[in-house]
Protein backbone atom coordinates (compact mmCIF):
# COMPACT_ATOMS: atom_id res chain seq x y z
CA UNK A 1 0.00 0.00 0.00
CA UNK A 2 1.37 3.60 -0.97
CA UNK A 3 2.28 5.75 1.97
CA UNK A 4 -0.33 8.63 2.56
CA UNK A 5 0.35 11.87 0.71
CA UNK A 6 2.05 14.62 3.25
CA UNK A 7 0.72 17.61 2.36
CA UNK A 8 3.54 20.72 1.13
CA UNK A 9 2.42 22.49 4.33
CA UNK A 10 3.35 19.91 6.91
CA UNK A 11 6.20 18.88 5.29
CA UNK A 12 7.49 22.72 5.02
CA UNK A 13 6.60 23.23 8.95
CA UNK A 14 8.47 20.11 9.84
CA UNK A 15 11.39 21.52 7.62
CA UNK A 16 11.21 24.79 9.27
CA UNK A 17 11.20 23.32 12.71
CA UNK A 18 14.57 21.51 12.22
CA UNK A 19 16.40 24.28 10.04
CA UNK A 20 16.33 27.70 11.06
CA UNK A 21 15.79 29.99 8.24
CA UNK A 22 14.40 33.14 9.04
CA UNK A 23 13.98 34.52 5.31
CA UNK A 24 11.41 31.46 4.67
CA UNK A 25 9.50 32.30 7.95
CA UNK A 26 9.59 36.12 7.49
CA UNK A 27 8.25 35.30 3.69
CA UNK A 28 5.51 33.35 5.26
CA UNK A 29 4.91 35.62 8.22
CA UNK A 30 4.60 38.38 5.54
CA UNK A 31 1.85 36.32 3.66
CA UNK A 32 -0.11 35.36 6.83
CA UNK A 33 -0.15 39.21 7.75
CA UNK A 34 -2.00 40.01 4.30
CA UNK A 35 -4.07 37.15 4.06
CA UNK A 36 -5.39 38.00 7.78
CA UNK A 37 -6.07 42.01 6.68
CA UNK A 38 -7.50 40.49 3.60
CA UNK A 39 -9.63 37.74 5.37
CA UNK A 40 -10.94 41.07 7.50
CA UNK A 41 -12.54 42.89 4.64
CA UNK A 42 -15.85 40.72 4.43
CA UNK A 43 -16.20 40.87 8.51
CA UNK A 44 -14.62 44.15 9.58
CA UNK A 45 -16.26 47.31 8.52
CA UNK A 46 -13.10 49.19 8.80
CA UNK A 47 -11.31 46.93 6.73
CA UNK A 48 -13.37 47.28 4.19
CA UNK A 49 -13.28 51.34 4.72
CA UNK A 50 -9.70 51.24 4.40
CA UNK A 51 -9.33 49.06 1.50
CA UNK A 52 -11.80 51.45 -0.54
CA UNK A 53 -9.86 54.67 0.92
CA UNK A 54 -7.23 52.98 -0.63
CA UNK A 55 -9.04 53.29 -4.03
CA UNK A 56 -10.19 56.73 -3.73
CA UNK A 57 -6.59 57.45 -3.01
CA UNK A 58 -7.64 59.08 0.47
CA UNK A 59 -5.92 56.95 2.62
CA UNK A 60 -3.55 59.54 4.80
CA UNK A 61 -0.80 59.41 5.84
CA UNK A 62 0.65 58.00 2.14
CA UNK A 63 3.14 56.60 3.92
CA UNK A 64 0.23 53.98 5.06
CA UNK A 65 -1.21 54.06 1.50
CA UNK A 66 2.01 53.05 -0.07
CA UNK A 67 2.04 50.38 2.35
CA UNK A 68 -1.26 49.13 1.53
CA UNK A 69 -0.27 49.16 -2.26
CA UNK A 70 1.07 45.49 -2.76
CA UNK A 71 -2.21 44.27 -0.97
CA UNK A 72 -3.98 42.50 -4.02
CA UNK A 73 -7.49 43.95 -4.99
CA UNK A 74 -7.87 43.55 -8.38
CA UNK A 75 -11.81 43.88 -9.36
CA UNK A 76 -13.01 44.40 -5.58
CA UNK A 77 -15.62 46.43 -5.17
CA UNK A 78 -18.58 47.90 -7.14
CA UNK A 79 -16.88 51.05 -8.34
CA UNK A 80 -18.76 54.20 -10.28
CA UNK A 81 -17.83 57.14 -11.50
CA UNK A 82 -20.01 60.37 -12.92
CA UNK A 83 -17.96 62.91 -15.12
CA UNK A 84 -19.53 66.13 -16.46
CA UNK A 85 -18.32 69.29 -17.22
CA UNK A 86 -20.70 71.09 -14.69
CA UNK A 87 -20.95 70.61 -11.30
CA UNK A 88 -23.50 67.63 -10.45
CA UNK A 89 -26.01 67.52 -7.52
CA UNK A 90 -27.52 64.74 -5.83
CA UNK A 91 -30.01 64.10 -8.34
CA UNK A 92 -28.24 64.05 -11.41
CA UNK A 93 -26.23 61.33 -9.67
CA UNK A 94 -28.96 58.82 -8.99
CA UNK A 95 -30.54 59.88 -12.19
CA UNK A 96 -27.59 60.90 -14.47
CA UNK A 97 -28.70 63.57 -17.33
CA UNK A 98 -27.45 62.08 -20.81
CA UNK A 99 -24.91 64.82 -20.93
CA UNK A 100 -22.59 62.91 -17.66
CA UNK A 101 -20.70 59.61 -18.36
CA UNK A 102 -21.04 57.11 -15.93
CA UNK A 103 -20.18 53.33 -15.67
CA UNK A 104 -18.43 50.92 -13.22
CA UNK A 105 -14.81 50.41 -13.45
CA UNK A 106 -12.78 47.40 -11.97
CA UNK A 107 -10.71 48.75 -9.29
CA UNK A 108 -9.29 52.39 -8.34
CA UNK A 109 -12.20 54.73 -9.89
CA UNK A 110 -9.81 57.54 -9.85
CA UNK A 111 -8.11 55.87 -12.89
CA UNK A 112 -10.53 57.55 -14.98
CA UNK A 113 -8.78 60.86 -15.42
CA UNK A 114 -5.63 59.58 -14.03
CA UNK A 115 -4.43 56.53 -16.40
CA UNK A 116 -3.44 56.33 -19.81
CA UNK A 117 -5.80 56.55 -22.61
CA UNK A 118 -9.05 57.96 -20.31
CA UNK A 119 -6.40 60.79 -18.99
CA UNK A 120 -6.21 62.49 -22.37
CA UNK A 121 -9.90 61.96 -22.45
CA UNK A 122 -10.75 63.95 -19.91
CA UNK A 123 -8.71 66.56 -19.03
CA UNK A 124 -8.07 67.38 -22.40
CA UNK A 125 -11.95 68.61 -22.50
CA UNK A 126 -11.61 71.26 -20.18
CA UNK A 127 -12.68 71.86 -16.79
CA UNK A 128 -14.42 68.72 -15.82
CA UNK A 129 -15.84 67.82 -12.21
CA UNK A 130 -15.61 63.59 -11.19
CA UNK A 131 -17.51 61.93 -8.47
CA UNK A 132 -16.51 58.36 -7.07
CA UNK A 133 -18.14 55.78 -5.50
CA UNK A 134 -16.99 52.21 -4.14
CA UNK A 135 -19.21 50.06 -2.71
CA UNK A 136 -19.20 47.29 -0.68
CA UNK A 137 -22.63 45.49 0.86
CA UNK A 138 -23.99 48.25 2.99
CA UNK A 139 -20.58 50.82 3.01
CA UNK A 140 -19.97 53.39 1.00
CA UNK A 141 -16.82 55.72 0.24
CA UNK A 142 -17.72 58.37 -1.97
CA UNK A 143 -14.90 61.04 -3.63
CA UNK A 144 -15.64 63.58 -6.08
CA UNK A 145 -13.00 66.32 -7.85
CA UNK A 146 -12.75 69.18 -9.42
CA UNK A 147 -10.42 68.73 -12.98
CA UNK A 148 -9.11 72.17 -13.64
CA UNK A 149 -6.50 73.15 -16.86
CA UNK A 150 -4.33 75.51 -16.76
CA UNK A 151 -2.85 77.59 -19.16
CA UNK A 152 -1.13 75.86 -21.95
CA UNK A 153 3.32 77.01 -21.56
CA UNK A 154 5.27 77.57 -23.48
CA UNK A 155 5.77 74.20 -25.11
CA UNK A 156 1.99 73.52 -25.23
CA UNK A 157 2.04 71.79 -22.24
CA UNK A 158 -1.42 71.74 -20.25
CA UNK A 159 -1.12 70.84 -16.02
CA UNK A 160 -4.03 70.12 -14.85
CA UNK A 161 -5.02 70.67 -10.94
CA UNK A 162 -6.99 67.97 -9.30
CA UNK A 163 -8.76 69.57 -6.44
CA UNK A 164 -11.11 67.52 -4.00
CA UNK A 165 -14.44 68.56 -3.48
CA UNK A 166 -17.55 68.00 -1.09
CA UNK A 167 -19.71 65.20 -2.32
CA UNK A 168 -23.21 66.80 -3.48
CA UNK A 169 -25.59 67.12 0.03
CA UNK A 170 -28.70 65.32 -1.00
CA UNK B 1 18.61 24.23 14.31
CA UNK B 2 21.97 23.46 11.57
CA UNK B 3 23.95 26.48 10.12
CA UNK B 4 23.54 26.08 6.37
CA UNK B 5 26.53 24.58 5.12
CA UNK B 6 28.27 26.61 1.86
CA UNK B 7 28.28 23.77 -0.67
CA UNK B 8 24.00 23.38 -1.00
CA UNK B 9 23.20 25.10 -3.99
CA UNK B 10 19.42 26.33 -5.44
CA UNK B 11 19.04 26.01 -9.63
CA UNK B 12 18.90 29.37 -11.72
CA UNK B 13 17.07 28.45 -13.97
CA UNK B 14 14.08 30.02 -11.74
CA UNK B 15 15.21 32.81 -12.30
CA UNK B 16 15.66 33.18 -15.87
CA UNK B 17 12.36 31.89 -16.25
CA UNK B 18 10.54 34.67 -14.11
CA UNK B 19 13.14 37.17 -15.86
CA UNK B 20 11.45 36.18 -19.17
CA UNK B 21 7.92 36.56 -17.31
CA UNK B 22 8.19 39.41 -15.88
CA UNK B 23 9.68 40.83 -19.44
CA UNK B 24 7.04 39.27 -21.19
CA UNK B 25 4.04 41.15 -19.41
CA UNK B 26 6.06 44.33 -19.20
CA UNK B 27 6.44 44.25 -22.94
CA UNK B 28 2.64 43.42 -23.37
CA UNK B 29 2.29 46.88 -21.67
CA UNK B 30 5.10 48.39 -23.90
CA UNK B 31 2.90 48.31 -26.83
CA UNK B 32 0.72 51.53 -25.30
CA UNK B 33 3.74 52.69 -23.60
CA UNK B 34 5.56 55.45 -25.87
CA UNK B 35 1.62 56.90 -26.79
CA UNK B 36 1.40 56.49 -22.59
CA UNK B 37 4.18 58.34 -22.29
CA UNK B 38 3.31 61.78 -24.65
CA UNK B 39 0.06 61.88 -22.78
CA UNK B 40 1.78 62.24 -19.12
CA UNK B 41 4.43 64.77 -20.54
CA UNK B 42 1.18 66.98 -22.46
CA UNK B 43 -1.11 66.45 -20.05
CA UNK B 44 0.46 66.49 -16.42
CA UNK B 45 -1.62 65.81 -13.02
CA UNK B 46 -1.14 68.29 -10.03
CA UNK B 47 -2.80 66.05 -7.62
CA UNK B 48 -1.33 66.74 -3.93
CA UNK B 49 -1.89 63.38 -2.86
CA UNK B 50 1.19 62.13 -4.42
CA UNK B 51 4.43 63.43 -3.69
CA UNK B 52 6.11 65.20 -6.46
CA UNK B 53 8.71 62.78 -7.29
CA UNK B 54 5.64 60.05 -7.46
CA UNK B 55 4.17 62.36 -10.07
CA UNK B 56 7.16 62.75 -12.42
CA UNK B 57 7.27 61.66 -15.77
CA UNK B 58 10.82 60.78 -15.60
CA UNK B 59 10.30 58.25 -12.31
CA UNK B 60 8.13 56.06 -14.26
CA UNK B 61 10.28 56.20 -17.27
CA UNK B 62 13.16 55.24 -15.18
CA UNK B 63 11.06 52.74 -13.15
CA UNK B 64 9.34 50.78 -16.54
CA UNK B 65 12.32 51.01 -18.67
CA UNK B 66 15.04 50.37 -15.95
CA UNK B 67 14.35 47.09 -15.15
CA UNK B 68 13.66 45.83 -18.74
CA UNK B 69 17.24 46.97 -19.36
CA UNK B 70 18.75 45.20 -16.77
CA UNK B 71 16.65 42.13 -17.24
CA UNK B 72 17.91 42.12 -21.08
CA UNK B 73 21.23 41.93 -18.98
CA UNK B 74 20.25 39.12 -17.35
CA UNK B 75 19.21 36.99 -20.13
CA UNK B 76 22.45 37.66 -21.98
CA UNK B 77 24.54 37.52 -18.87
CA UNK B 78 23.40 34.39 -17.13
CA UNK B 79 25.66 34.74 -13.48
CA UNK B 80 24.27 34.36 -10.48
CA UNK B 81 25.51 38.22 -9.56
CA UNK B 82 23.18 39.58 -12.96
CA UNK B 83 19.97 37.90 -11.54
CA UNK B 84 20.37 38.76 -7.99
CA UNK B 85 20.76 42.53 -9.57
CA UNK B 86 17.64 41.53 -11.70
CA UNK B 87 15.52 40.06 -9.29
CA UNK B 88 16.09 43.77 -7.31
CA UNK B 89 15.47 45.91 -10.47
CA UNK B 90 12.04 43.65 -10.64
CA UNK B 91 10.95 44.70 -7.37
CA UNK B 92 11.88 48.40 -6.99
CA UNK B 93 10.75 48.98 -10.25
CA UNK B 94 7.54 47.52 -9.85
CA UNK B 95 7.20 49.03 -6.10
CA UNK B 96 7.87 52.68 -7.85
CA UNK B 97 5.33 51.78 -10.23
CA UNK B 98 2.69 50.90 -7.51
CA UNK B 99 3.41 54.04 -5.97
CA UNK B 100 3.39 56.53 -8.87
CA UNK B 101 0.47 58.71 -10.05
CA UNK B 102 0.73 57.36 -13.70
CA UNK B 103 0.76 53.58 -12.56
CA UNK B 104 -0.67 52.91 -8.93
CA UNK B 105 -3.77 51.42 -10.23
CA UNK B 106 -2.21 48.99 -12.85
CA UNK B 107 -2.74 45.29 -11.55
CA UNK B 108 0.72 44.26 -13.25
CA UNK B 109 2.72 45.72 -11.05
CA UNK B 110 0.93 44.15 -8.12
CA UNK B 111 1.57 41.00 -9.79
CA UNK B 112 4.94 41.64 -11.07
CA UNK B 113 5.78 42.99 -7.28
CA UNK B 114 5.07 39.93 -5.92
CA UNK B 115 6.88 37.72 -8.26
CA UNK B 116 9.77 40.04 -7.78
CA UNK B 117 9.68 39.80 -4.29
CA UNK B 118 9.64 35.97 -4.60
CA UNK B 119 13.18 35.97 -6.56
CA UNK B 120 15.23 38.52 -4.71
CA UNK B 121 14.32 36.13 -2.02
CA UNK B 122 15.33 32.99 -3.66
CA UNK B 123 18.07 35.04 -5.53
CA UNK B 124 19.56 35.62 -1.79
CA UNK B 125 18.35 32.45 0.26
CA UNK B 126 20.84 30.02 1.22
CA UNK B 127 19.48 26.69 0.84
CA UNK B 128 19.29 25.01 4.89
CA UNK B 129 20.06 21.43 3.18
CA UNK B 130 20.70 19.72 -0.15
CA UNK B 131 17.52 19.79 -0.91
CA UNK B 132 15.40 22.33 0.72
CA UNK B 133 14.79 24.78 -2.60
CA UNK B 134 12.32 21.33 -4.35
CA UNK B 135 10.52 22.11 -1.03
CA UNK B 136 10.94 25.52 0.67
CA UNK B 137 10.61 28.02 -2.65
CA UNK B 138 8.12 26.02 -4.37
CA UNK B 139 5.55 26.59 -1.26
CA UNK B 140 6.39 30.22 -0.57
CA UNK B 141 5.59 30.85 -4.72
CA UNK B 142 2.06 28.78 -4.07
CA UNK B 143 1.53 30.64 -0.90
CA UNK B 144 2.24 34.18 -2.21
CA UNK B 145 -0.62 32.92 -6.09
CA UNK B 146 -2.93 32.39 -3.45
CA UNK B 147 -2.40 35.44 -1.84
CA UNK B 148 -3.05 37.37 -5.01
CA UNK B 149 -6.06 35.28 -5.56
CA UNK B 150 -7.41 35.97 -2.16
CA UNK B 151 -7.33 39.40 -2.38
CA UNK B 152 -9.45 39.54 -5.64
CA UNK B 153 -11.70 37.12 -4.00
CA UNK B 154 -12.82 38.54 -0.93
CA UNK B 155 -13.44 42.41 -2.81
CA UNK B 156 -16.03 40.34 -4.80
CA UNK B 157 -17.93 39.29 -2.01
CA UNK B 158 -20.65 41.86 -2.87
CA UNK B 159 -24.25 42.02 -4.19
CA UNK B 160 -22.84 43.60 -7.44
CA UNK B 161 -20.51 40.67 -8.07
CA UNK B 162 -22.89 38.09 -7.20
CA UNK B 163 -25.66 39.50 -9.48
CA UNK B 164 -23.09 39.85 -12.22
CA UNK B 165 -23.96 43.80 -12.59
CA UNK B 166 -20.25 44.46 -12.02
CA UNK B 167 -18.93 42.35 -15.27
CA UNK B 168 -21.54 43.56 -17.46
CA UNK B 169 -21.02 47.02 -16.88
CA UNK B 170 -17.26 46.80 -16.94
CA UNK B 171 -17.05 44.44 -19.83
CA UNK B 172 -19.27 47.14 -21.98
CA UNK B 173 -16.95 46.53 -24.56
CA UNK B 174 -15.23 44.07 -27.50
CA UNK B 175 -13.57 42.20 -25.16
CA UNK B 176 -13.32 38.15 -24.52
CA UNK B 177 -16.79 35.97 -23.86
CA UNK B 178 -18.59 39.44 -22.75
CA UNK B 179 -17.83 40.66 -26.01
CA UNK B 180 -19.10 37.20 -28.11
CA UNK B 181 -21.87 37.43 -25.49
CA UNK B 182 -22.68 40.28 -26.90
CA UNK B 183 -22.72 39.75 -30.47
CA UNK B 184 -24.75 37.05 -30.41
CA UNK B 185 -26.82 36.85 -27.23
CA UNK B 186 -30.26 38.45 -26.84
CA UNK B 187 -29.86 41.68 -24.61
CA UNK B 188 -32.38 40.17 -22.50
CA UNK B 189 -30.57 37.27 -21.59
CA UNK B 190 -27.04 38.88 -21.02
CA UNK B 191 -27.66 39.55 -16.83
CA UNK B 192 -27.96 35.72 -16.58
CA UNK B 193 -24.90 34.90 -18.33
CA UNK B 194 -23.27 37.32 -16.62
CA UNK B 195 -24.01 36.72 -13.36
CA UNK B 196 -23.15 32.60 -14.17
CA UNK B 197 -19.61 34.15 -15.02
CA UNK B 198 -19.29 36.52 -11.75
CA UNK B 199 -20.16 33.12 -9.32
CA UNK B 200 -17.84 31.36 -11.83
CA UNK B 201 -15.05 33.96 -11.48
CA UNK B 202 -15.80 33.66 -7.57
CA UNK B 203 -15.65 29.57 -7.63
CA UNK B 204 -12.45 30.17 -9.45
CA UNK B 205 -10.78 32.42 -7.36
CA UNK B 206 -11.72 30.71 -4.48
CA UNK B 207 -10.34 27.74 -5.68
CA UNK B 208 -6.62 29.08 -6.41
CA UNK B 209 -6.90 31.21 -3.07
CA UNK B 210 -7.11 27.27 -1.37
CA UNK B 211 -4.75 26.00 -3.83
CA UNK B 212 -1.57 26.52 -1.49
CA UNK B 213 -2.92 23.30 0.74
CA UNK B 214 -3.01 21.03 -2.40
CA UNK B 215 -0.33 18.14 -3.32
CA UNK B 216 2.42 20.33 -5.43
CA UNK B 217 1.21 18.81 -8.66
CA UNK B 218 -2.29 19.68 -7.88
CA UNK B 219 -1.47 23.42 -6.91
CA UNK B 220 0.39 24.04 -10.02
CA UNK B 221 -2.15 22.50 -12.64
CA UNK B 222 -5.28 24.58 -10.73
CA UNK B 223 -3.37 27.87 -10.82
CA UNK B 224 -2.03 28.08 -13.84
CA UNK B 225 -5.94 26.25 -15.74
CA UNK B 226 -7.49 29.45 -13.53
CA UNK B 227 -5.33 32.53 -14.84
CA UNK B 228 -5.09 31.42 -18.48
CA UNK B 229 -9.09 30.72 -18.12
CA UNK B 230 -9.29 34.44 -17.12
CA UNK B 231 -6.74 35.71 -20.04
CA UNK B 232 -8.53 33.77 -22.47
CA UNK B 233 -12.72 34.76 -20.69
CA UNK B 234 -12.31 38.29 -19.82
CA UNK B 235 -9.76 40.01 -21.64
CA UNK B 236 -6.28 39.63 -23.45
CA UNK B 237 -4.90 42.23 -21.73
CA UNK B 238 -4.72 40.57 -18.41
CA UNK B 239 -2.06 38.92 -20.08
CA UNK B 240 0.57 41.48 -18.06
CA UNK B 241 -0.87 40.61 -15.26
CA UNK B 242 -1.05 37.04 -15.20
CA UNK B 243 2.37 36.21 -17.13
CA UNK B 244 4.26 36.74 -14.28
CA UNK B 245 1.90 34.24 -11.69
CA UNK B 246 2.00 31.65 -14.73
CA UNK B 247 5.70 31.98 -14.45
CA UNK B 248 5.82 31.75 -11.03
CA UNK B 249 3.33 28.71 -11.03
CA UNK B 250 5.27 26.86 -13.56
CA UNK B 251 8.52 27.61 -11.94
CA UNK B 252 7.09 26.41 -8.50
CA UNK B 253 5.82 22.93 -10.50
CA UNK B 254 9.25 22.60 -11.88
CA UNK B 255 11.61 22.90 -8.58
CA UNK B 256 8.81 20.53 -7.02
CA UNK B 257 9.29 17.88 -9.65
CA UNK B 258 13.10 17.59 -9.77
CA UNK B 259 12.48 16.28 -6.15
CA UNK B 260 9.27 14.29 -7.30
CA UNK B 261 10.34 10.90 -8.78
CA UNK B 262 10.53 9.23 -5.59
CA UNK B 263 7.94 11.58 -3.76
CA UNK B 264 9.98 14.58 -3.09
CA UNK B 265 12.58 15.69 -0.40
CA UNK B 266 12.18 14.31 2.91
CA UNK B 267 12.09 16.24 5.65
CA UNK B 268 15.66 15.79 6.21
CA UNK B 269 15.70 17.63 3.09
CA UNK B 270 18.09 15.21 1.40
CA UNK B 271 16.83 15.24 -2.32
CA UNK B 272 15.44 11.95 -3.60
CA UNK B 273 15.24 13.06 -7.09
CA UNK B 274 17.26 14.55 -10.08
CA UNK B 275 18.93 16.34 -8.02
CA UNK B 276 20.78 20.19 -8.71
CA UNK B 277 19.83 21.01 -12.52
CA UNK B 278 21.91 22.47 -14.65
CA UNK B 279 23.86 26.10 -13.51
CA UNK B 280 23.24 26.90 -9.77
CA UNK B 281 22.86 29.18 -7.26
Amino acid sequence: MAPPTILPAVRVARHLRRHRDLGAVAMLAGCALVAGFLAAVPIHPAAARLSMSRFHLRTEPFALWAALQPVPAMYNFANRYWVSARPLAARDLSAPPGEVETRMLNHYPPRIFTFGFERLRHVSAGERWVYLESAYRDLRVRSAYHLRPGPPDAAGVVATRVEPIPWPAP
Amino acid sequence: MSAPPSTHHAPIEPLRWLNLALLAAWLWKGWAFPEVDRIYRAHPLVFDFFPSSLRAIATLEVAYLGPICVALGFAVRRTRRAGRVAALAWLGGSLALLLHLGSYNDATFTTSFWVALWMSWYAFRRPRTDGDWALVPPFVARCLISLVFLGGLVGKLTPEYWSGEAFLDIYDRPYGVFGLARAYVTPAALPALAQFYSIGAIAMEGTAAASFLLPSRWAGLVTIAVMLSIVVLSNLLLGSVMAPLIGLAATATWLSRQAQPSGGPDVQGQPKGKGVPHGSI
